[in-house]
């Protein structure tokens, strides 16, 4: 009895020494477990979830410095653009900078560390002799402290805004791996007035809309604008002659020669990756039919032989096949065939009753097409590898999609009540946009390939 | 039993209530189709309009006769429906009475029952208190045999006393055969005839002293007993030692003896004097007699060192008994010291494990809580790239200072995806100054931290 008594009492006065003496007595512990076992692994933590938000980055205004006119374009404002239009950066406003910085020694990341912006782009200009400006500028690293020096690009006064995009380019490689579309052009038609005043046009803007000229204008319709590999040539078809003819022209020099006019159909001329055939639609057996012409001979070599319309040619990357729109099915579907005509035609398209204007993905593994469902046309994306046919806008009329040479984005014409107008969508369809605003209406858009740098 | 009736009764209650009620609502509708019957009698007056237009007085007559014998007949057939109708009305009446005779005979029932079940209650009270004196009965028996009890132990103690009675009338019997000495003394003196008398006498006083002896032996005996009844009792020790005292007592009584031996001896002298032959006679008498008287000493001696050597080693006995549980209590104290030793370093070593352990959690918890800190922030800071393929990975390795600034970041694992890689990198960067551990210990220079969404 006593000694059970004696024992409580015992379990008693430990257990009032482990309330006191426990948390003590743990970290003593703890610090010899750790004392006893310095060789322990790095903790490594999972991260799992993140936001999904386009990547904050200033552009700071560049500094001028020299004699001479002060340039006339904002750089880093037609830098911030294009990198907004991409959907996957939030520039920063030049009026939420905490400062601007102009060189290396005068950034303080402690300051854009508030601001969440991981990177930030400084740069400045000189004039240089022969009314030239000298271009630099960094990209800063933020977080990591480390940046990165590029030019100086010498630019005249006129061609500040395609240096504008070349710093664009340079940045968004830099940033997500990937070349930058920037510095291209894209090529399309308007039409504008009515009756024997009606003009139109086939333009040539950048990648950006801004710096439009006019390549060809005609009172007749201008139709099918299309690029040569090398960006320095557009097909495209003229009515001038009150038949269809399909023209190649020289975009710098705007010379142009007539390549088809067949009787009936000569439209949807595409150049193949290699610049040495072309790809068109020609009705004179009868019927509308895929031809390949080879440029240099002007040979013909007929690709389809069937009795519904084929038309719409777009190569594939590497240049083994061609796409093209056939109601051979009963309705408007794509169908792919061996550019050599190796083998009969199959058809790609299953999702939807109308399927049309195929174009290859840069990097060959989609389509890009107009998807058409009880007289609505959208544009919508075909993966090759697996099928899925996805659409990424979600307005009436849109046509003509076109990729940019970098595969991130989509060019397309959309229609409303107004008129037409340009307009880009990310491939994941994320981010869309109205690329130039302009009277009247501009349709047929084609984004060009990479230029030379 | 009870119970089950009583049920059994409030049952049948119900059942018959339930039968009143039938018969309640039974006239109920009875009296509301009287009701409707009479609105019916009530409504043939509106319901003739005559719109004959027959001239014929005696079709009329005729006419007006047979609506009068037919008004008749129903009048009748209503009146035969009525009485009917009363009929049932006194059939329900009666079967009502008969319900509630039959309900106050249940009642009654129930009363005789619950009269019966108090009768049964009181013969129930009257079986206890029978059953409260038959034990009042034992109480008083159990008393009386404790009376009995005491009674015997009165007589027992009454024997003794007789005993210690019979032993006061053998002393007055010595001290009789005193007096006969001493007559013999007187006879010595005057002549040796009547030595031969007193040496009759001093055989009868022997006989006497052995028979004292007798008696001391008993006494010894009853010491004896009295000493086991002592185990058993400390009043009957005392009564031992009294008769010990009296044992002395008796001792000194035969040395007065011996004295008065001495004495008749010293006579015997005298008469010596007077006639030598007796005095040798005498002086050996006398011889003989201290030589018993001796004897007698020696045995009361050799009583008295064995009665104490007795006492010694009931002392010893006892002594050894103290000891031995002595040493019981001392064992079971080192038992119990053994035990609270070992039931504390039983404790101890528990608290010990416990501590551990508890650290262990400790530790365990604070890197968990470290973890989520360090996951929360980082995650907090991570812009995930827009338009990023699926299933990228990258693991970075991120050293920070004490402070938990990050001043490196490393790419330990490439996603193959340039935006994804700076996102994550950003996000490191983004994230510093890191959260710290609350034990310093759980610091360390070198973080891995792998980027890897789950969507």
């Amino acid at each position: 009895m006593s000694s059970m008594r004696m024992l409580q009492t015992l379990r008693d006065a430990v257990a009032g020494m482990r309330l006191r003496r426990g948390v003590i007595v743990s970290l003593w512990l703890l610090g010899a477990c750790i004392a006893a076992s310095p060789a322990h692994a790095a903790l490594t933590i999972e991260i799992t979830r993140g936001t999904e938000a386009a990547l904050p980055i200033a552009i700071v205004p560049f500094g001028f410095s020299g004699a001479g006119a002060t340039p006339q374009e904002d750089l880093a404002a037609i830098v911030s653009a294009d990198l907004a239009r991409t959907g996957r950066f939030a520039p920063v406003a030049p009026a939420d900078m905490p400062g601007r910085p102009t060189e290396l020694g005068q950034v303080d990341t402690a300051d854009w560390r508030m601001l969440r912006t991981s990177s930030i782009v400084i740069g400045r200009m000189r004039a240089v002799p022969g009314g030239q400006y000298a271009v630099e500028f960094w990209l800063v690293d933020v977080f990591g402290g480390k940046h990165v020096a590029f030019g100086p690009l010498n630019a005249a006064p006129a061609d500040l805004r395609r240096t504008a995009h070349q710093i664009s380019d340079a940045i968004y490689e830099r940033l997500t791996g990937e070349r930058g579309a920037f510095d291209t052009r894209v090529a399309y038609v308007t039409e504008q007035g009515r009756g024997d005043n009606r003009r139109y046009r086939l333009n040539i803007a950048d990648s950006d809309g801004f710096g439009a000229r006019v390549v060809v204008e005609s009172a007749a319709p201008i139709m099918s604008p299309s690029w040569s590999p090398d960006a320095q040539q557009l097909a495209y078809v003229s009515f001038e002659a009150k038949q269809p003819e399909i023209f190649v022209q020289d975009v710098a020099s705007g010379k142009r020669r007539r390549l088809t006019r067949y009787p009936g159909l000569n439209g949807a001329p595409a150049f193949s990756p290699d610049g040495r055939q072309l790809a068109l639609t020609l009705s004179k057996d009868g019927n509308a039919e895929i031809y390949v012409m080879d440029l240099s001979s002007s040979r013909l070599r007929r690709l389809t032989t069937n009795a519904a319309i084929d038309t719409e040619a777009s190569w594939s990357p590497d240049g083994t096949r061609i796409v093209f729109t056939s109601d051979r099915g009963g309705s408007a579907q794509i169908y792919s065939v061996p550019a050599d005509g190796s083998a009969r035609p199959e058809r790609v398209s299953f999702t939807g009753a109308y399927n049309a204007r195929p174009r290859y993905s840069p990097d060959g593994k989609k389509l890009a097409m107009v998807h058409g469902n009880d007289g609505i046309f959208r544009i919508a994306v075909l993966d090759l590898e697996n099928g899925a046919l996805r659409v990424l806008t979600d307005t009436y009329l849109d046509e003509s999609p076109s990729f940019a040479p970098n595969g991130s984005m989509i060019l397309y014409a959309t229609s409303s009540g107004q008129g037409s107008a340009l307009a880009a969508v990310s491939v994941d369809g994320a981010v869309r946009q109205t690329l130039v605003e302009r009277r009247g209406s501009a349709r047929e858009p084609a984004w060009s390939p990479f230029r030379s740098r | 039993m009870a119970v089950s009736s009583a049920r059994e009764s409030i049952g049948r209650i119900g059942a018959g209530l339930m039968a009143v009620l039938v018969h309640a609502v039974f006239v109920a509708v009875l009296v509301v189709s009287l009701d409707r019957s009479s609105v019916h009698l009530a409504a043939p007056p509106d319901v003739e309009p005559v719109q004959a237009v027959v001239i014929d007085e005696a079709r009329v007559a005729d006419q007006v006769e047979k609506l009068k014998s037919a008004e008749q007949a129903r009048e009748q057939a209503e009146a035969q429906r009525q009485r009917e109708l009363e009929l049932q009305a006194e059939r329900a009446k009666t079967e009502r009475r008969l319900e509630e005779e039959r309900l106050a005979e249940i009642q009654q029932r129930l009363e005789r029952e619950t009269q019966q079940r108090t009768r049964e209650l009181q013969e129930l009270d009257a079986r206890k208190q029978t059953e409260r004196e038959r034990l009042e009965a034992i109480t008083e028996a159990q008393r009386l045999e404790q009376q009995r009890a005491e009674q015997q132990q009165r007589e027992a103690e009454a024997r003794k006393q007789r005993v210690e009675q019979e032993r006061a009338q053998a002393e007055a019997r010595k001290k009789a055969a005193e007096a006969e000495r001493r007559q013999a003394e007187e006879q010595q003196r005057r002549a040796e005839a009547q030595r031969t008398q007193a040496e009759e006498e001093r055989r009868q006083a022997d006989e006497r002293k052995q028979q004292a002896e007798e008696e001391r032996r008993q006494a010894d005996a009853q010491r004896k007993q009295a000493e086991e009844e002592r185990r058993q009792a400390d009043a009957q020790r005392k009564q031992a030692e009294e008769e010990r005292r009296q044992a002395d007592a008796q001792r000194r009584q035969a040395e007065e003896e011996r004295r008065q031996a001495d004495a008749q001896r010293k006579q015997a002298e005298e008469a010596a004097k007077l006639a030598d032959t007796r005095k040798r006679e005498a002086e050996e008498e006398r011889k003989r007699i201290q030589d018993q008287a001796r004897k007698a000493r020696e045995a009361i001696e050799r009583q008295e060192g064995e009665r104490k050597r007795a006492e010694a080693e009931q002392r010893k006995a006892l002594e050894a008994k103290r000891k031995a549980e002595e040493a019981s209590k001392r064992a079971e104290a080192e038992q119990r010291k053994r035990e609270a030793a070992l039931a504390m370093q039983e404790a101890l070593q528990q608290e010990q494990t416990e501590i551990s352990r508890l650290g262990d959690q400790l530790l365990e918890r604070q890197r968990n809580e470290y973890v989520d800190q360090l996951t929360a922030t980082v995650e907090r800071n991570w812009i995930r790239p827009k338009a990023a393929p699926k299933g990228l990975e990258c693991t970075l390795r991120v050293s920070q200072i004490p402070d938990g600034s990050v001043i490196n970041v490393q790419i330990v694992k490439s996603s193959g995806n340039v935006a994804f890689d700076n996102s994550c990198k950003d996000a490191a960067g983004r994230s510093s100054p890191l959260p710290l551990p609350k034990d310093p210990s759980l610091f360390d220079r070198e973080l891995n931290l792998k980027f890897i969404p789950k969507d």
